[in-house]
This record gives structure tokens, sequence and C-alpha cells, in this order.
């Protein structure tokens, strides 16, 4: 059972404190979803956690051991990070790019075993990319590209996996698709997932766990009915929402209004 | 997969065919028949002794050293252009060839000639030369986390104008090497002996080995360094190796044959058209591809003008300087984007 912790971590870039010492503990068999506005920290405290980027203050533990005791392959073989961006300079295929996530397995010079075969086969299977198994990276639209990345996160078969804004440029279908697929490998798996998203009520639908960023604070977290409150996305995001009852699950839904509209509202669901 | 295989060996059969017409043609012409024979290890009737000498002592060393040249150029290309993920890398661009020449310069000049392990200093001077200067450019260029195609070529272009400068500098006031250094500048094969072909076979050799064992790792470069990283790669080491071992590789050729351009930049591009992207693949495609190219810009060099000779970089840069426009005209919104 792996369990990824932040101990007050405090990280920043030059001179800028981007996060300030933030606590947070993940757990197998959960999608704890990251949200906060642009600039909150979010990028950083994946970087944070997957050993990207050292903290400043604080430590970060994997399985209660220091992230720096680590070595890198070992690393890699319990955490896998998605970044938000990738380059792709080669036209390397699918399968053989899918097939780099082997590498902290079997590493830099070795060949590939039929157990590292049949991993990548099954991790092309889960994300629908096996008719495209032979395509050059460099062509694959923005969806498939993120489908690609996340078969090659399953293919490194870590059981933490990082994703930084896993559906962005994905069309509404394959947002649900991955947000789908993600929950199912954490309770399948028990896997300790954490991603970042902007879109609220997919966080509140697919989120187990919401961490909520506030100018590298955690001024929420818990349950998406425990976070999703009107003032506390007001004051995250500067904007004013009304939430409601979704029709169908029940789970909190978030509605922004008309910034330029300053009626005050008059019944807020969470307020009942 | 297979099909990489089989062109790989296909490139092989094309380099053996253009190593026997290379050793045919000349100014003197010898049959292919005897070739063969002398080839083979047979007594060759066929042949005259003085068709003998010729293949045994002039041509042979002289094609070898072109095949470990261009393999080695073809293979530093192929690094340098997987760690700088930057398809218009290559020795001569990025100053690895000029620093390796400012290397030789300096060596001849203070006339050093010693050996350690059979390694003259020469290529010692080479090597140091090159790894200086490629240290030095991917210094420069280096905007935060990346190596912007627009900076590493300026960054290139500027130190190897300056380089050139020191050389020219270093020419004139030690104007007795002149000759001396000219002619090796000017990058040309003939008069190679086997001893050159055994040292630069082996500095290349063993730099092309190191880049072949780092071929998953320069596949795995190219989704950017942060992945690279959560892969469970160790950036600096395979920095340090690549360069490590192309500038070994780049040192070699220069050392052997003096400075020849563009071979590394045309010969990896070859390579990915025929086998793909995977450098499992590129990297002995690329050495192939690159002693076919030296090989048949040496036979030029050696026969359109015969009896006399072109020098053969002169030839190489011909050939070479309109594919590299070729490539920045035709890829010039994806480095624009870039950068």
């Amino acid at each position: 059972m792996s369990v990824l912790q932040a101990q007050g971590i405090t990280c920043g870039y030059a001179d800028r404190t981007v996060l300030d010492r933030v606590s947070l503990e993940l757990h197998p068999g959960e999608v704890a979803i990251l949200l906060g506005a642009n600039g909150a920290g979010k990028t950083t405290l994946l970087r944070a956690l997957s050993r990207r980027l050292e903290p400043r203050a604080g430590q970060v533990l994997l399985d209660r051991q220091e992230l720096s005791g680590f070595g890198n392959q070992q690393l890699a073989r319990q955490i896998a990070l998605m970044p938000q961006n990738e380059r792709r300079d080669w036209p390397l295929s699918v399968v053989d790019a899918v097939s780099l996530g082997r590498a902290p397995h079997r590493g830099w010079m070795l060949p590939m075993t039929s157990r590292d075969r049949l991993t990548v086969e099954r991790a092309l299977e889960l994300t629908c990319l096996r008719e495209l198994r032979d395509r050059p990276i460099t062509e694959l639209s923005g969806g498939e590209w993120r489908r690609m990345v996340l078969a090659r996160a399953i293919a490194q078969e870590a059981k933490i996996l990082l994703l930084d804004e896993p559906t962005a440029g994905l069309d509404v279908r394959y947002q649900v698709e991955m947000l789908a697929l993600v929950k199912r490998m954490a309770a399948e798996q028990k896997m300790v997932i954490m991603l970042t998203l902007h879109d609220l009520n997919h966080a509140s639908l697919y989120g187990d766990h919401l961490i909520l960023l506030h100018d590298g604070q955690i001024v929420a977290t818990g349950k998406p009915a425990d976070v999703l409150h009107a003032e506390r996305i007001e004051a995250a995001f500067g904007i004013r929402v009304m939430v409601i009852p979704h029709p169908v699950y029940e789970t909190p839904l978030v509605v922004p209004l008309d910034p330029m509209d300053q009626e005050p509202v008059a019944d807020r669901a969470d307020e009942s | 997969m297979k099909v990489a295989t089989l062109t790989t060996v296909g490139l092989g059969v094309v380099l053996i065919v253009t190593v026997v017409v290379s050793l045919a043609i000349g100014t003197v012409a010898v049959p292919v028949r005897g070739i063969f024979e002398l080839l083979l290890g047979m007594d060759s009737p066929s042949l005259s002794s003085t068709e003998q000498v010729i293949l045994m002592q002039l041509r042979l060393p002289r094609i070898f050293t072109a095949c470990v040249v261009g393999g080695a150029l073809g293979v530093a290309g192929a690094g340098y252009q997987g760690l700088f993920r930057n398809p218009l890398a290559d020795p001569f661009v990025i100053g690895a060839s000029s620093g390796a020449g400012l290397g030789v310069t300096i060596a001849i000049i203070l006339g050093l000639q010693w050996t350690i392990w059979g390694v003259g200093a020469i290529s010692l001077a080479a090597l140091l030369g090159a790894i200086t200067a490629v240290a030095a450019v991917f210094g420069i260029a280096t905007a935060g986390r990346r190596v912007p195609t627009l900076s590493l070529l300026l960054a290139g272009v500027a130190l190897s104008s300056l380089i050139s400068a020191i050389m020219s500098l270093l020419m004139f006031i030690n104007d007795e090497k002149l000759v001396a250094i000219f002619g090796w500048l000017m990058g040309s094969l003939s008069g190679k002996s086997w001893s050159v072909v055994w040292t630069a076979g082996g500095l290349a050799g063993s730099g092309i080995v190191v880049l072949w064992g780092l071929s998953r790792a320069l596949d795995a470069l190219t989704f950017g360094e942060e992945t690279a990283a959560s892969l469970g790669l160790s950036l600096k080491g395979l920095r340090f190796l690549v360069v490590l071992a192309a500038s070994t590789a780049t040192a070699a050729a220069v050392a052997a044959a003096g400075v020849i351009g563009f071979v590394g930049l045309i010969a990896p591009h070859i390579a990915r058209s025929l086998v793909g992207a995977r450098h499992v693949h590129v990297i002995p495609a690329s050495a192939l591809v690159g002693a076919i190219l030296l090989l048949v810009a040496d036979d030029v060099a050696r026969t359109v003008v015969a009896p006399a000779e072109l020098p053969v970089g002169v030839v190489t840069a011909l050939l070479g300087g309109p594919f590299f426009l070729y490539l920045l005209k035709t890829r010039q919104e994806e480095f624009v984007a870039q950068t």
C-alpha cells in the first residue's frame, strides 16, 4: 500500500514562493483532484510530489521514506508523472513511445521481455490506442496524444499517478472517458491518483478527495460536498458562483454567474 | 522492427558494394574480379604487383578511413541531434568540428608527438577541443530548460567564427606550419596509412558503441526532460555520456581527416527516413549512411579532376550546404514555432 505525504513543503522559483507550508496525504484507491486558479501552485505541487522540484522546506514522504532517498529508476517504478506539456521531436510510433514506460523496470539497455510487451499491449488496450499503435506520435491529435501519455504511465506500472491537466484539449467525450478510466484504475488497482483539473463539475463527479489551492496554500480539502462551497470558490477563483445539487447524482454542481450582474443571489443551495 | 533491421542490413550491402566500386575506380582502374580475389585472401593472378600495392597501401587504407570518418560523423550527428532534440545539430554546426580543429592546430604548432595507449596527442587535443566547444555552445544556447534551435545555431555559428579567427591567427603567427595545418583543415583523405585507420576506428568505434547503448535513453528524451526524468533517466549522466561519446567520434574523425562538414547533418536525416525514429536503428543506420556518403564524396573528390584531387571537405560542403538550406527552408515553420 503506497502512501504519498507532503509535510509542510515550501516551494518556489528564484525569489518567488509558490507553495507555502503545504501538507497533504494521498491514499490508495482514491482519486484526489487539485483545484485552484492559474498560478495557485497546482503544477508546482505535482512537481514537488514527483521530485522534479526540491522543496525549500518540509519533506515529501513515500511510504514514510523521504523522496530524496530513492534512486531515479526506483522512484520511477513508484511514481509516474504526466506533465501538462510534452515535446515530441521525433516521430516514434505510439507503441514504441508507450514501451518507454517500461524503462524504469527494464533499464535503458536491456531488451524488452515478453512480460514487458504484454504490459504495453494492456496499456494500449485500456486507452483504446490499439488501432493507432503504428502511428507516429508527431501526427497524433491532442486527445490521442494525452491517451498515449496515459498509456505510457500505465505501462510504467507505478502505483502513484500524478496527472497535470489530463483533460486539457480533449473534447467532452474524451474528458469524461479519461476521468472514468482514471477513477476505475484507482479503485481496481488501488492506485494513488492525483490530478489537476479546471472543470469544477468534473472534479465534483470524479474526485474522491478534492484539494483547493489558493495563493500557495490549501484552503479546503475533503469530499466534494465539503470543498465546493460558493464562498470558497469565489475567494479562490474571484468569480461569483452558485452551487446547486446535481439533478441526477446529487453531487455539488457549480454554476458561474455573470460577473457584471451584481444582484445578490437569493437562495444558494449550500447555504440552506 | 523487422523492416528497420532489414533496411540496416541493406545499407550494409550498399556500403560493401560502394567499397568495392571505390577500390576499382581511380587514376588506375583495377578489375573488380581481382579485388574480390585479393579481399578474400586468394592469390590474385589477374592483378599485377603494382595494382596490388595500389590497392593494399593506397586505396584500402584511404577507403577504410573514409568509412570510419563518415560513420563517426554520422553517429556523432545522430547523437547530438538526439541530445539537443534538434534536427539541425551536427558536429560541424554546433562547433564540435571547429573545436576539434583548434585542438589539432595547437597540437601541430606545439609539435606534440607523444601517444598514450596508441592514441596520439593530436587525437586527444581534438577531443578536448570538441568537448569544450560543445559545452560552451550548449551553455550559451540553453534558455531555461530548453535549447531553442535559433540560439543553438547562433551560438554554434558565433563560436565557430571565433574559433576560425583564433586558428587563422595561430597560422599567421606560425607561418612555417601553415601548409601542414591548412592542408589538414581542408579535409582530406589522401595518403592515409593503416595506423590512421586503426586509431580513428578504435576511438570512433568506442563512441559509436556507447551512443548505441544510450539509444533508449535518447528515445525517452523526445518527450522533453521533465518526462524523461520521471521515467527514471538521469539527465546529467546522459548529457555527459552523449557529449563525451559524440565528441570522441567527432574528434576521431577530425584528427584523421580534418574538418569535413555536413556528413553528420545529412546522414541521420537519411537514416531516419529509412529506418524510423528509434535511436537503436537510427544510430547504426547513421553510421552506415555516413560511411557511404563520405566514400562517394571522396570518390568524386579523387576522380573528377584526376590526376589532381579536390579536398573532400569541399565536395561534402558543396553537397551538404544546399541540403542544410533546404531543411531550414522546408521546416521553417517548425523552427520558428520552437523559438
